[in-house]
């Protein structure tokens, strides 16, 4: 059988992070929550996921910042970015940096699994 | 000669104390009695054979003399003459002709009393008179005399047997306090009391009581200023309402002054200073400054709205996700219901979470007019930071505050002070978005001042207040933002200044600046032990 797909969060908002995490975990993937880029980096738990969702706007290091820093890791996995200041600017700076996608808040769960779900295939 | 005849009359007037003196034709003087000796100072050789008019320079209308005398053979009047040491003084004279058979006239009899005394005290007291008519009439403010003897003996007859109650007694019996001032009868006003009264003349208001002009409601301050004479003070001040002949209530200051004048009472001198303007005045500006704060409330939301979209954004996500979960775990094959209950709780504390800071802002929003209550400072600091948190982070500063606990309540309005937090905070936050090379931090501190104030402090790392004026950051119009109005810290200041607090701005030591401001602990707060506290947002 085929291990669960791990998608990992990062979100400084308590609220957003369960849900998201609740939402995932009731379609059947393992979903692993960072409250803070700096929190991801230093966690042993981002080994072999599958997928990266990210918020942009965080107090200490910021999406954008956590892109930078993994695409220097040579990451293996697609990044999510997700926001509730959708701006030109950091769309056009997140797809440069390779993000599978840019979300605005409210995001759509559904649209979201599909995404993740469309990524894993 | 008929000499002695007129010295046979003169000898019975040597008894008056008056003077007498008896002059021929010449004006030589021919008799002088003991009464002239003790007025004049000279005796009676000195003066006896002497020309009188050059004895004692005697000033009188002369024409009206001479007429007097031919016609009537007599005069009285008022004439000056000098004594022997010189000095001048006032007579009350009669002159009485003797005249020969044919009719001329061969000599004066006289008598004289001294009026210098008497003229002196009735001049002064005709000129005191015409002075305080004068003040009186022509005063700018309204002046009113009115005889409260009545009153007085009214007062003291119902009075409470103890002293030290009849202020509150007075306060607490307006209908005895009516029933006092209708016994003042006005015995005179001015124009300018016309004018205030809007009286057509002097009879609209002499003769009646002041009670007609006292609307209901409006006993309290006649109430102080009884009390206030009634103990025994000269001069007695009170705010009360009047109303006019034409029925206009007017804001008043009365000033009763009682004058010492027979009858205790008998002559109160009451003058009003209308403060109707005054007020009206004041609370047009009050509502301008409300409606300005209102303004400012509102252009402080719209640069506040990205990061108010994004509160209430999190919990909306949070909703949608947890109402599309819940839908998942129903429709497995085996229904989850402990993750689907779950769900629905989230759904319900996240839509509790979206309220608050919808209640919050409209609170910010609410136009109303200022409020006085007690406010719990810790509270407002954190929901100030809180509602411009992200303006903060989007920028890298990082925000703290030390706030002393336990902090007593202070007394303002929640909305405002708030606003002006909230104010400052934006400004601090705004100072700081072009600083490089060093930490941009904010701090709020709150804690006891001086005597009864708490002291609330927003500190910013920021480059400062150029200038050598801080304190000119709070004159309107004044901004250093492009695109500001500069009425934000105005505005602040008048909202404090509005609750009894102080405004300051100073640059700090090393780095940015320091706005505080005070606010009047609420009473009743005993003061408590300070104990600092941090909390790192």
């Amino acid at each position: 059988m085929r291990r669960l797909p791990i998608i990992c969060i990062v979100d400084d908002d308590d609220d957003v992070r369960s849900s998201l995490k609740n939402f995932l975990r009731s379609a059947g993937i393992d979903v692993r929550v960072f409250g803070s880029a700096e929190e991801f980096l230093a966690s042993d738990e981002r080994s072999g996921i599958d997928c990266l969702i990210t918020d942009l706007h965080m107090e200490g290091m910021d999406g954008l910042a956590l892109q930078e820093m993994l695409n220097g890791q040579h990451r293996s996995f697609p990044v999510i970015v997700m926001t509730a200041f959708p701006t030109q600017d950091t769309e056009e700076r997140s797809m440069r940096l390779g993000a599978a996608a840019y979300l605005v808040k409210p995001v759509d769960p559904d649209m979201l699994l599909d995404r993740v779900e469309r990524m894993l295939a | 000669m008929p000499v002695i005849p007129l010295a046979e009359q003169a000898r019975i007037l040597e008894l008056t104390h008056d003077t007498v003196i008896i002059r021929d034709v010449d004006d030589i003087i021919l008799y002088w009695n003991d009464g002239a000796e003790k007025l004049y100072g000279f005796s009676r050789q000195e003066a006896l054979g002497a020309r009188c008019d050059q004895l004692l320079q005697c000033a009188f209308p002369s024409d009206e003399v001479a007429r007097s005398l031919l016609e009537t053979g007599r005069w009285s009047g008022e004439m000056s003459r000098a004594r022997r040491d010189g000095t001048r003084i006032i007579l009350s004279s009669r002159w009485l002709q003797s005249r020969d058979a044919t009719g001329h006239g061969i000599g004066i009899m006289e008598t004289s009393a001294d009026l210098t005394e008497q003229q002196h005290s009735r001049t002064e007291k005709a000129r005191i008179e015409r002075r305080y008519s004068a003040i009186f009439h022509a005063a700018g403010f309204a002046t009113w005399e009115s005889d409260w003897s009545r009153i007085r003996r009214f007062v003291i007859d119902r009075a409470p047997a103890r002293a030290g109650d009849l202020r509150d007694w007075l306060i607490h019996h307006p209908e005895i306090v009516r029933e006092a001032a209708g016994k003042a009868l006005i015995q005179d006003v001015n124009q300018a009391a016309l004018t205030l009264f809007e009286a057509d003349g002097p009879h609209d208001l002499v003769g009646t009581s002041i009670i007609g002009r006292y609307p209901p409601g409006g006993e309290t301050g006649f109430a102080e200023i009884l009390a206030g004479l009634v103990e025994g003070a000269d001069v007695v001040e009170a705010e009360t309402r009047l109303s006019t002949l034409k029925g206009r209530t007017l804001d008043v200051v009365l000033r009763a002054t009682l004058v010492p004048d027979g009858e205790p009472w008998s002559r109160a001198l009451v003058m009003a200073f209308d403060e109707t303007e005054r007020k009206e005045a004041r609370a047009k500006l009050e509502q301008s400054a409300a409606e300005l704060a209102h303004a400012s409330r509102i252009s402080t939301l719209g640069q506040l709205a990205a990061s108010i979209a994004h509160e209430v954004n999190q919990p909306l996500t949070a909703i949608l996700t947890y109402g599309k979960s819940g839908r998942r775990w129903l429709s497995r094959e085996t229904p989850d219901l402990p993750e689907a209950t779950q769900c629905l709780d989230q759904i319900v504390s996240n839509a509790a979470r979206a309220a608050d800071v919808i209640a919050r802002v409209r609170a910010l929003a609410r136009k109303a007019p200022a409020q006085r209550e007690s406010i719990e400072l810790a509270g407002l600091v954190d929901e100030a930071m809180s509602l411009v948190r992200r303006e903060a982070v989007a920028v890298d500063v990082s925000m703290t505050s030390t706030i002393d606990r336990p902090l007593p309540l202070v007394t303002g309005d929640r909305v405002q002070v708030q606003q002006v937090l909230v104010n400052l905070l934006m400004n601090a936050i705004q100072a700081m978005q072009d600083v490089e090379g060093r930490v941009r931090t904010l701090r709020v501190r709150a804690d006891l001042a001086e005597e009864a104030m708490v002291r609330i402090a927003v500190e910013d790392s920021g480059t400062g207040i150029g200038g050598e004026d801080p304190a000119r950051i709070f004159a309107p119009f004044f901004t250093t933002k492009g695109d500001g109005m500069g009425m934000g810290l105005s505005i602040c200041r008048t909202i404090i200044e509005a609750q009894g607090g102080r405004i300051a701005a100073a640059n700090n030591p090393l780095h940015g600046a320091t706005i505080a401001f005070t606010l009047p602990v609420a009473p009743d707060q005993a003061e408590p032990p300070a104990r600092p506290y941090t909390s790192v947002l």
